[in-house]
């Protein structure tokens, strides 16, 4: 067993040394300095077999290949869309993604589609060394998301939102009886019939949000929503 | 040799007592709170986020962007809100000292804003300014090799001193030397060397090995601070 200066779960800042081995692999949000892996943000240690990893606690949403998210449009082009998706670069979705079905873009004013400030889903197709970040609303049947809400989390506290096999948000639906959409980049999209139900989701997730990393949240969650 | 206690009673090398406080301005993505003695600063962090205008951008890495400002209220005689010669000189000095620890190349086209504002001077504020800086962007989760520790060092009247406050830094009885010093310590590099005055050779290697001390100690801190937030 290799050596760690760390236990699995512990909380760390950037520059603590979290191993002095090289037997270890040293995971992401870590880097390898010498024999040391150090952590690169504040974070979980979380510690598989050879390989150290950090799940890091804040930061913006960084875009990852087929991460399936709510964007908003920005401004509807000639031949596509601007798409803003909480991230640091700018997605663009082509005439070319946006549905399977066959159409003519001449005939089709992409504003009649999509037009601005409406809210989207959609998923991340292309995302290049050169931040060139397409997204893609091909797999979908609504591409547009009607009504509801749509709060902001932060983006690493949405596994928590999610849980395991989806549990949570399941239960957060069920107990709500509301819509949930929750993206990788922190967005949250809730609709119900009651815009009071909207409200106690959105409560329950703020909740979610602000405990993300205490143990126990499923039944806290449960006891808030009776 | 007329300089044996120091003005506020500390020790040669000891440092005023230093207060941290994290996520004092929600709307940023990270800000933190740095004082040490009297002096006082506020940092916030905004970013990674996109660049404009286009041309400032470079392809495979990200830039930070500085900005050092002084309140009107934080110095006795009215400061003028404008930013002067020296303002716009330590926010490039600051951003220069940040930079070496943080992974820019994780976010190319995109910029980070730093935000530090001295609500309160007494001395040090560059110093300061770096500390709070880079606690901010720990805050705002913004991957960094280590932290970036400042202090400065100097002489007083022929005497090696740590973190000279106002008092000091305006001792007539003798010659001053001020000496800000901003230390990474996994990286074992300076990112900060300024010096004010006139100082002997061994004096300024003593200051710079007093300051670098200093600075892990700072770096301590910090951690500690980082840490029991998120606990």
């Amino acid at each position: 067993m290799s050596k760690t200066d760390v236990k699995d779960k512990d909380i760390v800042v950037p520059g603590q040394t979290l191993a002095k081995d090289m037997g270890l692999v040293a995971g992401k949000n870590t880097y390898r300095h010498g024999e040391e892996i150090i952590a690169k943000t504040a974070g979980l240690v979380d510690i598989k077999g050879r390989v150290i990893k950090i799940i890091p606690l804040s930061g913006k949403y960084i875009p990852n290949k087929f991460d399936e998210l709510i964007g908003v449009i920005l401004e509807a082009g000639g031949t596509g869309w601007q798409v803003n998706i909480g991230a640091p670069y700018q997605a663009y979705l082509p005439f070319s993604e946006y549905t399977k079905r066959f159409m003519d873009s001449r005939h089709v004013e992409t504003v009649d589609l999509l037009a601005e400030g409406d809210l989207i889903q959609c998923k991340i197709v292309k995302y290049t060394k050169t931040k060139n970040l397409i997204v893609s609303t091909k797999h979908l049947q609504d591409k547009k998301l009607e009504g509801g809400i749509v709060i902001r989390v932060t983006p690493q506290k949405v596994p928590r939102i999610i849980g395991k096999q989806g549990s949570m948000i399941t239960l957060l639906r069920e107990k709500t009886n509301t819509n949930i959409i929750a993206g990788p980049n922190g967005w949250v999209w809730i609709k119900s019939d009651k815009p009071e139900n909207e409200l106690k989701a959105a409560q329950a997730i703020e909740f979610i949000n602000q405990n993300a990393h205490k143990q126990g949240l499923t039944e806290k969650i449960e006891k808030l929503l009776k | 040799m007329a300089y044996k206690k120091r003005l506020d009673g500390r020790k040669f090398d000891q440092m005023r007592d230093i207060d941290i406080k994290l996520g004092v301005v929600a709307n940023a993505d990270g800000s933190a709170q740095f004082s040490m003695g009297r002096t006082k600063i506020i940092a916030a962090v905004y970013g990674p986020k996109t660049l404009h205008p286009q041309r400032l951008r470079e392809a495979d890495k990200g830039i930070i962007r500085a900005y050092y400002r002084m309140l009107p209220f934080s110095v006795s005689e009215r400061k003028t809100p404008r930013p002067g010669r020296r303002e716009i000189e330590l926010s490039m000095v600051i951003k220069e000292a940040l930079e070496e620890s943080v992974f820019l190349e994780e976010f190319g086209q995109a910029v980070i804003d730093v935000h530090i504002y001295v609500v309160q001077a007494d001395a040090g504020s560059r110093c300061a300014s770096i500390c709070a800086a880079t606690l901010a962007l720990a805050d705002a989760g913004i991957p960094m090799k280590d932290f970036v520790a400042s202090v400065s060092a100097g002489v007083v009247d022929g005497e090696v001193v740590l973190d000279l406050n106002y008092q000091e830094e305006a001792y007539e009885d003798g010659d001053v030397v001020d000496m800000p010093i901003a230390y990474v310590e996994n990286l074992n590099k300076v990112t900060l060397l300024q010096l004010d005055g006139k100082a002997t050779e061994k004096q300024a290697i003593d200051a710079l090995k007093l300051g670098i001390e200093g600075c892990k100690i700072i770096k301590g801190k910090m951690q500690n601070a980082l840490k029991q937030k998120f606990a």
